[in-house]
């Protein structure tokens, strides 16, 4: 069994104690410990296993391990105070260790002082001596919580995780990750990331992500941070709705305009104040005659006010009623970018990416967030229509037309997912008829001849409009389309670039993004 | 002669005099306050008390605190107080109880009382009154009570506390 070294009085073996009847008790075992007082049922956290109801009947917890302590020491015939005291001592060696989640702040300062007071022989005289210890606190860590980022409805660390996205091919997507420290003190947590897949996708691809402030926007630090370091205390209290009390001389890690989370709410450090332990100057195991100076304790306190960031929920602080022992513990945003293309014409590219935290800074992944980003591959469709403007009537596959008639083309250029880019159309004049073009706009005044300055073509991306010249060497509307044609006659080529960065002088097609249309119309005349 | 006699006796008086005018009780106090730590030696876990200079939540403290006697005259009625310190939680049963000397406070240390006897009055739903005995964790203060510690004896007196 343990030694009873803290549970048994303990006086020198002088003579003047011995004699003494104050002085020089008969401790017989535990006896005097345990007929003082009957022990107390179990509180919860006490710690206590073993009942003691009467002083006599001892109940063993439901743990077969204390069970089997109780039945071994009852067979031997041990009197029940014993082992009640036995058991205790037991749970009090062995038991309890730092698993338990903290509630008190790393960096606090436990400070113990006794005071003796005593008179001289006769009665009359008082004095006082003092002696203290002081005892810091240590970190105990804590993995963190992965989240979404706090919103109005979902405050704190509870917002859902983001969802898996779908891009075109080419684009990023990017994810908002909150990371929540839950350590009773400001700890450094190590970040990394995999790309645990990457299919269908071209070379190059990546991965990449920074911390950003609350607002959305700022990146705080970018190029994949090795580490982040999140303020953490454990509150003793609050002053008021907007102040939060903690042990002096115990916050650390913490700034004006840090997002800190208590008990799920999530708010805007606006004051910090670390303030003071309490200290005593008769310190330690010198023995002091006198009666030392205590210092008070200056508590440490953080001023509050509610996240209004675009990533906050904007709950103001209504803490005057916070519990002693509370988590206050700091958030930070990691945003997540994935970009890749899609190297399949018909296959999505699909990567999915995980973003690690590791908590004790032992090279082991803890708590881990992932995501899958869909590359949706380029849907670009063209479509060929006539209509007939002479007879009059709607545009359709196909259709009739005397000699003389004017036919107009229109071609239908849409995208229905992914950046089509470098989009070029070619097109002949078609069989037994001659192109027709315009000196002044399209389907204006029909031009006497074919000049270079002529126009042969109109396109139409629903926004902007333009007129295309005959000429290579002019950019006619560079968000919608440029081009030129060769000749008027029959199997003449007309070459169209489409989508926004079309340039005619550079043979350059545009791109068209998702959910782009572009119509594209030009005129012949029956020959 | 006689002249020579009562100068000595005189002499001898005042030389006396002030270290019987002196003669006082001297208590002094220490204090060491400790953990257990778990390490292992030849392959066996064996736990070792050590001085406690930082400590982690929920771990318990060990306080000894040694008081001797080092004046030439015996103190009395020595009354030993201390607070349980903030942040932490007196654990039941581990005050060193000398001849049941011990008694606790749920009050800071207005009155102190056997732990049977500490009792507060809370207020139930109904508007009744109900007498509950305090639990350790409410213990504010210790206090041990001596009545006479003689020239050089030295006793020593211990408790623990769970860090919260």
């Amino acid at each position: 069994m343990y030694p009873a070294r803290n549970l048994k009085p303990r006086l020198s073996d002088q003579p003047a104690a011995r004699d003494d009847p104050n002085l020089h008790p008969d401790y017989g075992g535990f006896y005097d410990l345990f007929s003082k007082w009957a022990p107390r049922p179990r509180t919860p956290g006490a710690g206590r296993p073993t009942t003691c109801i009467d002083g006599k009947t001892c109940k063993p917890s439901s743990t077969n391990r204390k069970e089997s302590i109780m039945n071994m020491l009852r067979l031997r015939g041990t009197s029940c105070l014993t082992v009640c005291a036995m058991v205790l001592l037991a749970i009090v060696a062995f038991g309890w260790t730092s698993t338990a989640e903290a509630n008190s702040s790393e960096g606090a300062t436990i400070l113990n002082v006794v005071q003796v007071d005593f008179a001289d022989a006769s009665g009359t005289v008082t004095y006082t001596a003092t002696a203290s210890s002081t005892v810091t606190i240590n970190l105990v860590e804590q993995a963190v919580t992965l989240s979404g980022a706090p919103t109005a409805g979902s405050p704190g660390d509870t917002a859902a995780a983001p969802g898996n996205q779908t891009v075109a091919s080419g684009a990023t997507a990017s994810y908002v990750y909150a990371i929540t420290g839950n350590a009773n003190g400001e700890d450094t947590i190590d970040l990394s990331h995999t790309v645990n897949s990457a299919t269908d996708v071209a070379a190059g691809y990546t991965v990449t992500y920074s911390t950003i402030d609350h607002d959305g926007s700022t990146v705080i630090t970018s190029g994949d941070p090795a580490s982040i370091t999140l303020g953490g205390a454990v509150a003793i209290g609050a002053v008021d709705a907007d102040t939060v009390q903690f042990p002096g001389g115990a916050l650390s890690g913490f700034s004006v305009g840090d997002i800190v989370v208590i008990d799920g709410v999530d708010y805007e450090v606006s004051g910090v104040t670390v303030g003071s332990a309490a200290s005593h100057d008769n310190l330690g195991a010198v023995a002091h005659s006198d009666q030392g100076t205590t210092t008070n304790e200056v508590l440490g306190t953080l001023d509050l006010i509610a996240n209004a960031n675009p990533n906050g929920s904007n709950t103001a602080p209504a803490l005057a009623a916070l519990a002693a022992g509370t988590v206050v513990a700091e958030q930070i945003l990691v945003q997540v970018d994935v970009t890749a293309t899609a190297n399949n014409p018909t296959t999505d590219g699909v990567v999915v990416h995980t973003l690690n935290t590791d908590y004790n800074n032992d090279a082991t992944d803890d708590t881990t967030i992932s995501n899958t980003t869909t590359f949706s591959t380029v849907g670009l469709t063209i479509q060929k229509d006539v209509q007939n403007v002479t007879a009059g009537g709607g545009y359709g596959a196909s259709g009739t037309g005397d000699p003389g008639d004017i036919l107009e083309y229109r071609l239908t250029i849409a995208n229905t997912s992914g950046d089509a880019t470098d989009v070029t159309i070619t097109d002949i004049v078609p069989d037994y008829t001659t192109l027709v073009v315009f000196s002044d706009s399209y389907d204006g005044t029909v031009s006497g001849g074919f000049s270079a300055t002529d126009l042969f073509a109109y396109a139409d991306d629903g926004t902007n409009t333009t007129d295309l010249t005959v000429q290579a060497t002019d950019d006619e509307d560079t968000t919608v389309a440029a081009g030129n044609a060769s000749a008027q006659a029959a199997g003449s080529t007309l070459t169209i670039f489409v989508g926004s960065g079309a340039a005619d002088t550079t043979d350059t097609g545009g791109t068209v993004t998702s959910s782009d249309t572009i119509y594209v119309y030009y005129q012949v005349q029956i020959d | 002669m006689k002249n020579r006699n009562l100068i000595t006796a005189v002499l001898f008086i005042l030389l006396a005099l002030p270290t019987l005018a002196l003669a006082k009780p001297a208590v002094e106090v220490s204090m060491i306050v400790e953990k257990e730590l778990v390490v292992v030696e030849d392959g066996k876990e064996v736990t070792k008390m050590v001085t406690a200079e930082e400590i982690i939540p929920s771990e318990v403290l060990f306080y000894t605190i040694t008081f001797t006697n080092n004046g030439d005259e015996a103190a009395t009625n020595a009354v030993i107080n201390n607070p349980v310190p903030e942040g932490t939680a007196y654990l039941p049963n581990t005050a060193s109880d000398e001849a049941g000397n011990v008694s606790f406070s749920i009050d800071g240390g207005q009155t102190y009382k056997k732990p049977t006897l500490l009792t507060y009055e809370v207020t139930l739903p109904d508007g009744s009154k109900e007498q509950r005995t305090a639990s350790p964790e409410q213990y504010t203060h210790i206090r041990w009570q001596v009545e006479k510690i003689e020239v050089g004896q030295t006793g020593k007196i211990s408790f623990q506390v769970r860090v919260k």
